[in-house]
């Protein structure tokens, strides 16, 4: 089924160029079949093919090396002929110029260059964007994009693959584009996956042990990670993608073939997010050619899971010491708490940034929680592989339902005998949100650059809506391990995650599923109730804080009692 | 289908900064443009033109495989007395510079400002802005006006000023950037304080971005390369007699090379490729915080057009800046400034570094910018404020080079020394009646408030690195709950 990528701004078009690069090559070195080509080719000229691919940029540079280096590769692919859009001033790192400048003038040509390809594929999956966030054509003009596609297609998936900018800063203005595009896209996106440059950046530098990494090196990174799970891949066992999710629309439902229509699927949103909102982080792990089998077998997955566990994205400085039983999995509420007035309220350790699980702030949550996750394998004896480690209940939210999915693939990637990647929906992407968000309220604060972006039309007002949306989408994530510390504060001794049996422990669980079950009626009472749980939880929260807090506000006698319904 | 900048110098100065400039352009051109097409990267500086026929035509870009016929630079060039434009014109870059876009008197401005603005400006308003027009109307995708001039005499800084003020109204979307030269202390004309003052009052309000260039610091700056070069010349003086002889003739001419080549390396990254590309827009976006606060300090390395080998034997070429790491730390340093200041001990408003060469990595700015950010002191709402490029093509004669862009508090003294200047004069008003001629008394006053507002705008950031706590619409977290 195919899917029509689209490659926006600067970042966009040289990730694109490397993933269609990636593909090519998995595709020639094993037989995916036709219709798996297709998905992402379509026959050209002779012998060639070209890529189901629309080139966008606000300045010609880019869009021209990309398209001159697809010819000159002496590759079976080039990009199609006419299917480019450039314009010559660029966006100039303004997110306002690309989304309310350049965005209404360049509609009707974009959706014209999509419409091409569309009908030159006898069917569609959806799409999917490569963006940068930081900037202002991939950011600004990108988004646009996307919300016109949305509008354009409605039951087609609109998948995002953004690259999130160094923290140490590209672009000065970045944290305003960088939320924007964020709180843009939760709305009408499909599924967000982001890359983060800093995690890039280090997987070139001690995964490949490449001394200075170059932008190249690092989209080859990003590229080979989105198609080691985008390549085809079959649902399997009770895990099977698509038997716990309803089958996205348009995406083939005899075999549910990876593909970014089943991101979404695969990684279903929280339950507070009503549009589905989701910010899987993209985590891979691959062994070494070298590597014998039996010996990827048991390291290669104890690996990554411990990716997934500590929040981390390289295996390099992991903290193997955090288990999904340590301390902080039954306080991941109460760590929340407390980091609520920490600055950047601490990325969840052992995530690299934070030099390993040790210099975690005390009360911070030292396990990563997942929504959801999709494990794709690959290479010989992917179909023998144990996943059970990986349904372990302490990986995810208690509340997520069957919140895995594993999919497989005999076929080698690249040149390792085996390949295992997790796309995973958790709470790691909030640390980074947080910091971003951070900056931008200080920015804010001095009303810095604002006027850049006045000049298109956008006020104060809309920077203080795009803040307390992202507010929201931060929150969300938070009650992943919100039920976590209610049913802790019911079993101090954590008896019911001790393995043997026994009267205490099971009357320990049964207390557990009460506060599970408690807490979540609780949610559901506000979330259903008007103004959702981001505006009742965050006006509750303004009323302790004696700040703000909108009309939404919960009376210090409604808190409590909300407290007491989350807690009895 | 290039971006194109065109340049406006105007005066004196303005004219002999931009000869070097373009002189520089095609030396830069020439060295990575070795087939003699007319491509993009040549097309942002100049038009082809064939002059086989009349009237000449303009050839476009097409594939950029065209061979070059007759390079034309995107200029105007302004001046109100002859002699330098006419020295320029009978020179080698006679052919480059186009008549055409010429506009001249003969009796100069005298040194004042009020003459050129009130004057000059109005009655030569229609010429400049035909030639600017058909100048622009070349262009396929015009981007950016680049003004050359100077702040203390009367044509650069009157009419220049003029100029931006006739840009802003006529062409409001296309961005002014301006190459000022700041005039020195010991100035020799007497009404430069006066000139100076009134010119950036003008800047302040119309100019979208400008980078000032002290005299005083391009001096400091060639005399020090002068003693470098003639250090490492005196070693090699046996092998290499004729080294000492041929550096010293012109010291202008060094010094507008360092201007010059200011301007190739900030447009460098819109003519060449790169793997993070910064366009002109890109920098008034991330540098400027606030409308009126749009003055950038400038440094680079390496400081100017490396020295041709004849002229000053390998030995000098050798002190050349050998690493990269080395270009980094060269930047933020006092002696690399184009203006008097010292950015380090005042604040960091926000900074674009832009680096060039083949072998340049965003890791290794990275690594660069984590090593040194400690040593800066940044505005506490920018802590990170770092805005970066690559281009791919180096400055001819060295592996790689830097551009750092500062927008820094420091250029706060700059304009309290001007405005003491201004007023050591003004307290007595000698020399006003000059002025009074052409302008309204007023003026004076209205240039000193607005200098004097833009001053205190910048002070009252001085220092300002610790964030004041920030209100935020709603409490981060579930913080409600235990």
């Amino acid at each position: 089924m195919p899917v029509i990528t689209l490659q926006l701004g600067q970042c966009g078009n040289q990730l694109g160029s490397s993933f269609f690069g990636a593909l090519a090559t998995e595709f020639s070195s094993y037989d995916y079949g036709t219709e798996a080509v297709h998905e992402y080719y379509r026959p050209g000229e002779g012998a060639t093919y070209t890529a189901r691919a629309v080139l966008i940029d606000m300045e010609p540079k880019v869009v021209a090396g990309a398209r001159s280096a697809a010819a000159s590769s002496g590759s079976w692919w080039r990009y199609p002929a006419s299917g480019y859009l450039v314009q010559q001033s660029g966006s100039g790192n303004n997110w306002a110029q690309g989304f309310h400048g350049y965005g209404p003038s360049v509609r009707d040509a974009a959706l014209e260059l999509v419409r091409r390809e569309v009908e030159a594929a006898d069917s569609l999956t959806g799409f999917l964007l490569l963006q940068s966030m930081a900037g202002g054509t991939g950011a600004g003009l990108g988004t646009y994009v996307a919300e016109a596609l949305r509008d354009e297609y409605h039951s087609s998936f609109v998948t995002n693959c953004c690259v999130w900018p160094y923290e140490s800063g590209e672009v000065i203005v970045q944290p305003y584009n960088t939320l924007f595009t964020l709180s843009h896209l939760a709305d009408v996106s499909d599924g967000i996956i982001l890359l983060e440059n800093e995690a890039l950046h280090r997987t070139a530098a001690r995964g490949l042990g490449i001394a200075r990494p170059s932008f190249g090196d690092m989209n080859g990174i990003a590229a080979r990670a989105l198609s080691s799970v985008l390549l085809p891949s079959q649902p399997r066992g009770p895990y099977a993608n698509g038997s716990h999710s309803p089958a996205p629309a348009g995406a083939p439902s005899h075999h549910a073939r990876g593909g970014p229509g089943s991101v979404p699927g695969s990684v279903p949103g929280t339950p507070g997010s009503g549009s589905g909102v989701q910010l899987p982080a993209l985590r891979r792990n691959s062994s070494s050619s070298g590597n014998r089998a039996g010996e990827a077998d048991s390291g290669l997955y104890g690996r990554l899971r411990q990716m997934l566990v500590t929040g981390s994205v390289l295996e390099e400085g992991m903290d193997w010491s955090v288990t999904p039983r340590s301390p902080g999995a039954g306080q991941g509420g109460g760590g929340t708490t407390t980091a609520g007035s920490a600055p950047a309220g601490g990325p969840p350790a052992g995530s690299p940034a934070m030099g390993g699980g040790g210099a975690a702030a005390v009360g911070v949550p030292r396990v990563n929680r997942a929504v959801a996750n999709w494990l794709v394998l690959r290479g010989q004896g992917a179909a023998d592989v144990d996943v059970a480690e990986f349904a372990d209940p302490a990986l995810t939210a208690p509340w997520a339902v069957d919140p895995l999915a594993v999919s497989q693939c005999g076929a080698r990637f690249g040149r390792c005998l085996m390949a295992a990647s997790l796309l995973s929906n958790d709470r790691r992407c909030v640390g980074p949100i947080q910091r971003m968000q951070e900056k931008a309220y200080g920015m804010l604060e001095s009303r810095a650059f604002v006027h850049q972006y006045e000049k298109y039309g956008m006020s104060v007002s809309d920077f203080q809506a795009c803040f307390a949306r992202i507010e929201d989408i931060a929150q969300r994530y938070g009650i992943v391990t919100v039920p976590l510390a209610a049913a802790a504060a019911r079993d101090p001794e954590g008896l019911a995650l001790r393995p043997e049996a026994g009267p205490a422990c099971e009357l320990a669980r049964q207390r557990r599923r009460e506060a599970y079950s408690h807490v979540f009626g609780a949610l559901r009472a506000v979330m259903t109730g008007e103004g959702a749980v981001g505006a009742g939880a965050g006006g509750a929260a303004a009323a302790a804080g004696g700040g703000g807090g909108g009309s939404a506000a919960l009376s210090p006698a409604e808190r409590s009692a909300f407290k007491n319904a989350l807690l009895k | 289908m290039p971006r194109e900048l065109v340049t406006i110098q105007v005066g004196q100065c303005g004219n002999q900064v931009g000869c070097r400039f373009w002189d520089l352009a095609l030396r830069e051109h020439a060295a990575y443009n070795t087939k003699g097409v007319y491509d993009e990267a040549l097309s942002s500086f100049f038009r082809n033109v064939d002059t086989r026929v009349e009237p000449h035509r303009n050839l476009p870009v097409g594939d950029g495989r065209g061979a070059i016929r007759t390079l034309k630079a995107r200029s105007v060039i302004v001046d109100m007395e002859c002699g330098v434009i006419n020295e320029m014109l009978k020179g080698p870059l006679g052919e480059v510079l186009d008549t055409r876009q010429l506009v001249s008197d003969v009796s100069g401005a005298g040194n004042n400002w009020a003459h050129g603005h009130h004057m000059y400006g109005p009655q030569y308003h229609d010429a400049i802005l035909d030639k600017i027009r058909i100048t622009a109307e070349d262009c396929d995708s015009l981007q950016s006006f680049m003004l050359l001039h100077s702040l203390g005499g009367g044509t650069g800084s009157g009419v220049g000023t003029y100029i931006v003020q006739m840009l802003a109204d006529e062409f409001p979307h296309v961005f002014r950037f301006t190459g000022s030269v700041f005039p020195s202390e010991e100035d020799d004309v007497v009404t430069s304080p006066y000139n100076a003052l009134l010119a950036l009052g003008q800047l302040v309000e119309h100019a979208d971005c400008v980078l000032p260039v002290e005299n005083q610091a391009l001096i400091e700056i060639v005399n020090r390369q002068e003693a470098a070069r003639e250090r490492a010349a005196g070693s090699a003086a046996a092998s290499n007699p004729a080294s000492s002889s041929g550096s010293s003739s012109k010291p202008f001419d060094s010094m507008n090379g360092v201007a010059a080549s200011l301007l190739l390396h900030m447009t460098a990254s819109m003519r060449f490729e790169g793997p993070l590309n910064v366009d002109l827009n890109d920098i008034t976006m991330n540098l400027v915080p606030y409308p009126r606060m749009h003055f950038l300090l400038s440094a680079m390395s390496p400081l100017g057009p490396p020295p041709r080998e004849k002229d000053v034997g390998r030995q000098a070429l050798a002190l050349q800046p050998r690493t990269l790491d080395q270009v980094f730390g060269e930047v933020f340093s006092r002696e690399h400034q184009l203006i008097r200041a010292d950015p380090r001990h005042a604040t960091y408003l926000a900074c674009g570094l832009i680096a060039r060469g083949a072998t340049a990595t965003i890791a290794d700015i990275n690594r660069n910018v984590a090593r040194l950010r400690p040593q800066l002191k940044m505005v506490h709402w920018n802590s990170e404020g770092f805005k970066l490029g690559i281009c791919s093509t180096p400055p001819v004669g060295s592996p790689f080079g830097l551009l750092c862009l500062a927008n820094n508090t420091a250029i706060a003294s700059t304009f309290t020394t001007m405005r003491e200047r201004f007023e050591k004069l003004y307290r007595r008003r000698f020399y006003t009646h000059h002025y009074e001629q052409y302008m309204d008394p007023s003026g004076f006053e209205q240039a000193l408030n607005v200098v004097a507002d833009l001053t205190d705008q910048y002070a009252a950031l001085e220092g300002a690195t610790v964030a004041p706590p920030v209100t935020r619409l709603r409490p981060r977290g579930l913080s409600f709950l235990p």
